[in-house]
């Protein structure tokens, strides 16, 4: 009787014994098969990047580049006529005070070079026909110094003085970082480029020189 | 025998498939990816030929313009130096950067700008790297004696 009741208690251990080790191990396959498939999945993310970023970078490269040299080619123009004048300035012993003048505006021309760059980078949708077609009216909006201005220019001393006072703000503005952040960027850059080129035009008219020497500036 | 090589095959057909499936994600990423780097890249390189180019042009058309108001030798010669310069300008196509002879016509322009004839002028502002990149300052008495 006692042999008959100890018969059926040794099977049971083994039997769990051998279930626990078979979950294991279908455990232990099923969990390795899952790594090893997550590392495949990630490996070939990986190469698919290298590769797509390989045929698009030049490509993208081509697009920022003549973008980056069609605009801020404008901006070297007034610099280089600023030099000129600079040069000028200097050969024929001019007053400091005007020299001073020069440095001021080739500086605010670098600043607004600077934020202009920052602008091009931070936009990342490919350029669309309608998109230039915006910028080169801006660029010449920004360029070209309009009639009404031109005739404004001529009027007396104390209407350009005025002038000034109201329009160097916006100069110091493009000296500000937050120039660079706020979304009225676009707005502000353009009275600032006007201003450089309105100072420059008075600066030129101060200097006894004609104001044909603008005249590249204007066909912009 | 048969079995074996059957599982064998699974294995690597999924093996494949998981990585075809991240390679496929991946290569659409990078696409986008390729194309922000790049023009990134491109405008700062664009923006740096843009700047030094227009500078050399817009120094060129203005002093065209000052020597012209003047007359004789001295800036009859000068005039030719500005107009060749000009001329270099205007053929260089500035804006293709797959142009094949961009760094040595670059140079062919920089040395251009620093001909001898225009010892006239103070060397130092004729720099390129000095004015396209700092504001040209200089005390007034080490200038060079007038010749206008």
């Amino acid at each position: 009787m006692s042999w008959f009741r100890a018969t059926p208690e040794i099977p049971s251990p083994g039997d769990q014994d051998v279930f626990d080790e078979e979950a294991d191990e279908s455990l232990l396959v099923q969990r390795e098969w899952q790594d090893h498939m997550r590392k495949r999945v990630q490996e070939g993310y990986r190469d698919g990047i290298d590769a797509g970023k390989a045929v698009t970078l030049q490509q993208g490269f081509n697009q920022g580049y003549k973008e980056g040299a069609d605009v801020i080619l404008n901006y070297g123009l007034l610099r280089g006529t600023l030099s000129a004048l600079l040069s000028w300035c200097h050969l024929h012993g001019n007053s400091s005070t005007l020299i001073g003048k020069i440095n001021n505006l080739l500086d605010a021309v670098g600043q607004c070079e600077e934020c202009v760059i920052k602008h091009l980078k931070s936009v990342t949708s490919p350029p669309h026909i309608t998109d230039l077609l915006d910028s080169i009216e801006d660029l010449d909006l920004c360029h070209v110094v309009p009639p009404e201005k031109a005739v404004e220019a001529r009027g007396d001393t104390s209407a350009d003085i005025s002038t000034d006072a109201d329009r160097s703000p916006n100069g110091m503005d493009c000296s500000h970082p937050e120039c660079c952040r706020t979304q009225e960027h676009a707005h502000l850059e353009k009275p600032s480029l006007t201003w450089i080129l309105e100072q420059t035009s008075n600066l030129v008219k101060q200097l006894g020189i004609s104001v044909d020497i603008l005249q590249h500036l204007r066909q912009l | 025998m048969a079995m074996e090589q059957d599982i064998f095959d699974a294995v690597v057909m999924a093996d494949e498939r998981f990585h075809g499936e991240g390679y496929q994600e991946g290569y659409e990423e990078g696409s986008s990816l390729g194309i922000v780097e790049g023009k990134q890249y491109g405008v700062l390189h664009g923006a740096k030929i843009g700047s030094e180019i227009g500078c050399y042009r817009g120094f060129a058309l203005a002093w065209k313009c000052l020597l012209h108001s003047g007359a004789g030798e001295k800036e009859s010669r000068k005039m030719k130096v500005v107009e060749a310069l000009i001329t270099l300008l205007q053929d260089f196509p500035y804006d293709d950067p797959t142009y094949e002879k961009l760094h040595e016509d670059l140079e062919r322009i920089r040395g251009k700008f620093r001909q001898d004839h225009w010892a006239a002028l103070p060397g130092c502002l004729l720099h390129p790297s000095i004015f396209c990149v700092l504001p040209i300052s200089l005390p007034e008495q080490k200038l060079a004696p007038q010749c206008f």
